[in-house]
């Protein structure tokens, strides 16, 4: 059988967007911006709100883990990082999230004819999938808590060892282009571009799980937290 | 033709979903349907034959999926070899049943976004969908379906493919969300605009939504469509239940929601994901005794954009002039010197100041006008989601600029003259489109209402003949200046008059030609503005920056009764300022900000560009270069700004998008001092760079960023824009003789495309050294892929770039 895939939205207003992350995309480390470009940035903010469509889709599957292996039954993969985020858990939910394509126009615009606004209109855009991703991994956690259960970090391809060339069939199983407007370049990337996917662990037991920049073994980064 | 004269008299019954079909037969997870017309025609035939049997009249084949794209040559099955299966075991299912019905090859959408938003170009869609209707074409399909469709721009692709390999009726189907609008942003009358425009046959919805959430979208297709409705709903919405999808829509339910459809117009109905052979029973059991509403021919002029339509003939519509070189030194050179971003903020700004088209024409003698309009066209729908009027009197530019445009354009223009209509009216029946008209012909422009009128009747006649509606065309009845003739506004005027009530045609005018020779030109523009609308104009070209224009507008519209409350009035009127002195005193911000810059001993210019305010920076460089030459202007203020900005970046106290709004502000400054410099003067500029992302890569942001702040040093950058192919980038390379490539990746996926250009680039232009940057660049990266230079921001390059420059 095909994966059980259901389809959420949510309001421009209900997401969160948290400004002092677009920030840090846009290397400001513990400064505060100054007012013209904190006019700027609430400018770009309402004419972003304006642009998103907030859209994912997702479904819960069993998995098994085993030593490095992950069997998500579509797929059977070997990744250290996400055998060790997934340890213990019989289930998981799996999800594809976008802004949508409004706000790749927008960046693209400006990208032409006013860099300034593009690139905070990107940093809010990131903050943006960040911030609806974790109204949905919210949600998520609400259903797992009446029965319950403990969910682990959300984890994406392209995080640790965990590697971005299954996408593809992880977004094919999601079903993404159809269910949420979600495509995949053939070089991996999702489009638009403000989209994210991941893989949360549903597990009995609660654990402490690295996330975000701690998993990454990379040291070079500029936007290492 | 039978299928479409069965239409006629009453409901066509399409089938419903497969996929659950094909699911309970065996399709495993990851399997592609389509692979089973080869491997299991019996249970594709098994589907169709239910469905039948439920009652359905169309069967749509199995080919949803089925391009080169997902089956590439070479592979296990080829396009046509799935196809004509396909074709086969609907028509022997047919025969099965006895009963008459009709076979529509399915087109999906390719599963790749198209450019700009994606990586697929347009005529490669069009000849992926091609390839399919060739096929099914002689396998003997009777009609092409275009369904799920969730993009305008894919939308046309398949249409044109379908349209330019058949001559089958064409039905197509797009999927909209809960707020009424494509993936990509079209509404419902945008899509009417387009598909009607390219001549389907038939149009309508499916996928995405149930039946209950279509209902609203129904009637809005209805009151604007000429053609039949088309509404394939999902079985409601999906639900998870107990960890599988379950649709929530009811047979019954179903056909009760489709019923209420059929009533607002409905006339070939079906199902998609959930519904089932049960659902069209019950749809059919419904329905079949109804009698559906006859479909009307509708009268609204529409064109449209990605996004949205706008209709002419209702309220007056402003198109805006200024993309058009005549007369403007400063856009002849920027097209010259292909800078097209001077277009693009042109685009920007007069969809800002209220145009609601803008007329895009680039017509210059040494320039190649059907590839830079084609270019111009696209760039500009990047920028803006106003539609666009093409404006150009060569045939060859104007088809490729309908070609590749991304909804129903306004085209500028035909006349009377035979050879005009010849050349114009096919390209505007083959790819939609209404057209601007003016009255005059072989024997030139009458110089009586009487005449205009005749002309205006032959176009329209003419056009008729063509297959093209009344409704798209648009009369110019043609402003002549009022300095050589004083009666030529009268004229005008009449005619505009006789044209909108005697022929019942819409009227548009170049109005600002009217007051041509005399000083002053606003006033007399503006008033006769007014008197034309009030004679029945639907809508002007116009300089909508001109503040006595937008009075006159406004004015008109809550005096005719068509600004309720006079709300669009009170806001125009409540933000007329007077006009700015021209060095307008700067407000430089008080209070701590994260950038401690020394403006001691600065001057206001230099402070503006500090503090990034773009429109003061311009207006402060216009007043000083009244008592400073250009040059001083660039070194005693602009350059000294910039490198205090510059140098706070590289310490940490000046950020990003300060550094980038202050490159805007410098940006304006050295656009006068530009100005004022004799025009062919020698250039200080150094360069030339060619910057681009790589192939695969379509996050262009930190190009475009690195571009603005090279300009900003007196770089010359040949931008290639992003997804860009490593041959294409060294035939730049060595074609300009660059010294200095700059290359961003975004992704890890991407770098070898990096490596790969770096690597053409030493064997074809060794000359030429490389500096990357990017996301996921690092030292280590820019090493291993023998990059000359990795650069870790915007600055770096910058610096670099000096580096190399210095000699």
């Amino acid at each position: 059988m095909a994966l059980s895939v259901i389809t959420k939205t949510a309001n421009p207003d209900d997401v969160c967007i948290d400004i002092a992350e677009a920030l840090r995309y846009m290397g400001y480390k513990h400064a505060q911006p100054d007012q013209q470009t904190f006019a700027l940035l609430q400018d770009c903010l309402s004419e972003l709100k304006n642009a998103v469509s907030y859209t994912a889709c997702l479904c819960e599957i069993s998995i098994s883990v085993r030593d490095d292996e992950i069997d998500f039954g579509f797929l059977q993969i070997k990744s250290r990082d996400l055998s060790k985020n997934l340890s213990g858990c019989d289930r998981a939910v799996l999800f594809a999230a976008t802004i949508g394509a409004g706000a790749d126009r927008l960046i693209a615009k400006y990208g032409k004819i006013q860099p300034s606004r593009a690139l905070i209109l990107d940093a809010l855009g990131s903050a943006a999938i960040e911030g609806w991703c974790n109204l949905l991994n919210e949600q998520v956690r609400a259903i797992a808590q009446k029965n319950n259960r403990f969910l682990r970090p959300r984890f994406s391809a392209g995080y640790g060892d965990f590697p971005i060339a299954i996408q593809p069939q992880l977004l094919t199983a999601l079903d993404a282009r159809r269910k949420a407007g979600i495509y995949l370049t053939d070089s991996c990337m999702m489009l638009p571009t403000k989209s994210v996917s991941a893989v949360i662990g549903v597990s009995d037991r609660p654990k402490a799980c690295k996330t975000g920049c701690e998993i990454c073994s990379q040291t070079e980064c500029a936007y290492k937290a | 033709m039978q299928l479409l004269d069965q239409l006629k008299q009453g409901l066509l019954y399409f089938d419903g979903g497969t996929g659950t079909m094909f699911q309970a037969a065996g399709l495993a997870p990851g399997e592609l349907p389509e692979t089973w017309n080869i491997l299991h025609p019996d249970r594709v035939r098994q589907v169709h034959l239910d469905y039948l049997q439920a009652g359905s009249d169309i069967l749509t084949t199995n080919t949803f999926g089925v391009n080169a794209l997902r089956f590439p040559d070479g592979g296990a099955y080829s396009v046509e070899q799935l196809t004509e299966a396909a074709v086969l075991i609907a028509k022997s299912a047919i025969a099965a049943s006895g009963k008459q019905a009709y076979v529509a090859l399915d087109l999906g959408p390719t599963g790749k976004l198209l450019r700009p938003l994606g990586e697929l170009r347009f005529e490669d869609a069009v000849e992926l969908y091609a390839r399919v209707v060739k096929c099914g074409v002689r396998c003997g399909a009777d009609l092409i379906l275009i369904e799920t469709m969730n993009d305008a721009y894919e939308t046309k692709a398949a249409v044109l493919a379908a349209k330019e390999h058949s001559s089958l009726p064409v039905f197509v189907t797009n999927v909209y969300d809960q707020n009424m609008q494509l993936m990509t942003g079209a509404d419902p009358v945008a899509m009417v605009a387009l598909l009607e425009g390219l001549g389907v046959d038939a149009l309508g919805l499916n996928c995405g939504l149930g039946p209950e959430q279509m209902e609203q979208i129904v009637p809005v297709l209805a009151s604007y469509a000429s053609v039949p409705l088309i509404v394939n709903p999902n079985a409601g919405l999906p639900q998870m239940v107990n960890g599988q999808t379950v649709f929530d829509c009811s047979p019954e339910v179903f056909a009760a929601s489709m019923k209420r459809m059929v009533q607002s117009g409905a006339r070939i109905v079906g199902g998609c994901c959930g519904t089932t052979p049960a659902h069209i029973a019950a749809l059919v059991q419904a329905t079949s005794k109804m009698r559906p509403a006859p479909v009307t021919p509708k009268s609204h002029t529409l064109i449209s954009s990605y996004s949205h339509a706008v209709e002419i003939g209702k309220r007056p519509v402003l198109i805006g002039e200024r993309i058009n070189p005549t007369g403007k030194p400063k856009l002849k050179a920027a097209l010259r010197e292909h800078r097209l971003e001077y277009i693009l903020e042109e685009a920007v700004r007069q969809q800002q100041a209220g145009a609601q088209i803008l007329d895009v024409n680039i017509g210059l003698p040494e320039i190649d006008e059907p590839v830079l309009l084609r270019e111009v066209v696209q760039e500009v729908q990047g920028v803006t989601d106003a539609p666009l009027q093409l404006d150009t009197s060569d045939p060859q530019a104007m088809e490729r600029a309908m070609r590749i445009y991304n909804g129903k354009p306004l085209v500028n223009s035909v006349n009377g003259k035979q050879e005009s209509m010849d050349a114009v009216f096919p390209l505007v029946k083959k790819y939609g489109g209404a057209v601007i008209a003016l009255t005059l012909d072989e024997q030139g422009i009458p110089d009586t209402a009487d005449g205009r009128v005749q002309i205006a009747k032959n176009i329209r006649d003419r056009a008729a003949e063509y297959g093209i509606a009344p409704r798209d065309i648009i009369v110019d009845p043609l402003a002549m200046t009022i300095s050589s003739d004083t009666a030529s506004a009268l004229t005008t005027l009449q005619a505009v008059y006789r044209i909108k009530h005697e022929l019942g045609l819409r009227v548009s005018l170049g109005v600002s030609n009217i007051s041509f020779g005399l000083p002053n030109r606003e006033i007399i523009n503006a008033a006769f503005f007014a008197l034309a609308l009030q004679n029945g104009l639907d809508c002007a070209i116009m300089n909508p920056y001109s503040t006595e224009m937008m009075k006159s507008y406004h004015a008109f519209l809550a005096l005719s009764n068509q600004d309720p409350n006079c709300a669009d009035y009170i806001r125009f009127a409540t933000t007329l300022t007077p006009a700015p002195a021209a060095a307008a005193p700067v407000a430089v911000p008080t209070g701590k900000s994260s950038a401690e810059l020394r403006e001691d001993g600065l001057s206001e210019l230099s402070k503006a560009i500090l503090h990034g305010l773009r429109k003061n920076a311009g207006q402060l460089a216009e007043a000083m270069l009244q008592s400073l030459l250009p040059l001083e202007l660039i070194n005693g203020h602009i350059i000294p700004a910039l490198d205090t900005v510059g140098k706070g970046f590289e310490q940490g106290t000046v950020f990003l998008p300060q550094l980038l709004m202050s490159a805007e502000a410098a940006k304006q400054a050295f656009e006068a001092a530009k100005q004022a410099m004799q025009s062919d003067g020698p250039k200080q500029q150094k360069g030339p760079i060619i910057l681009a992302t790589v192939k695969g890569d379509i996050h262009d942001i930190g190009k475009n960023i690195v571009k603005v702040l090279l300009e900003n040093y007196g770089f010359q950058v040949i931008d290639l824009g992003k997804d860009v192919d490593p041959q294409f980038i060294v035939d730049a390379a060595v074609q300009h003789q660059v010294k200095l490539v700059g290359l961003s990746a975004l992704m890890t996926t991407t770098v070898p495309s990096m490596e790969q250009t770096i690597r053409l680039l030493h064997e074809q232009a060794p000359w030429c050294k490389t500096v990357v940057g990017g996301a996921v660049l690092t030292q280590t990266y820019a090493d291993m892929i023998h990059a000359d230079k990795y650069a870790k921001d915007a600055m770096d390059t910058v610096r670099y770039a000096e580096s190399i420059f210095e000699y």
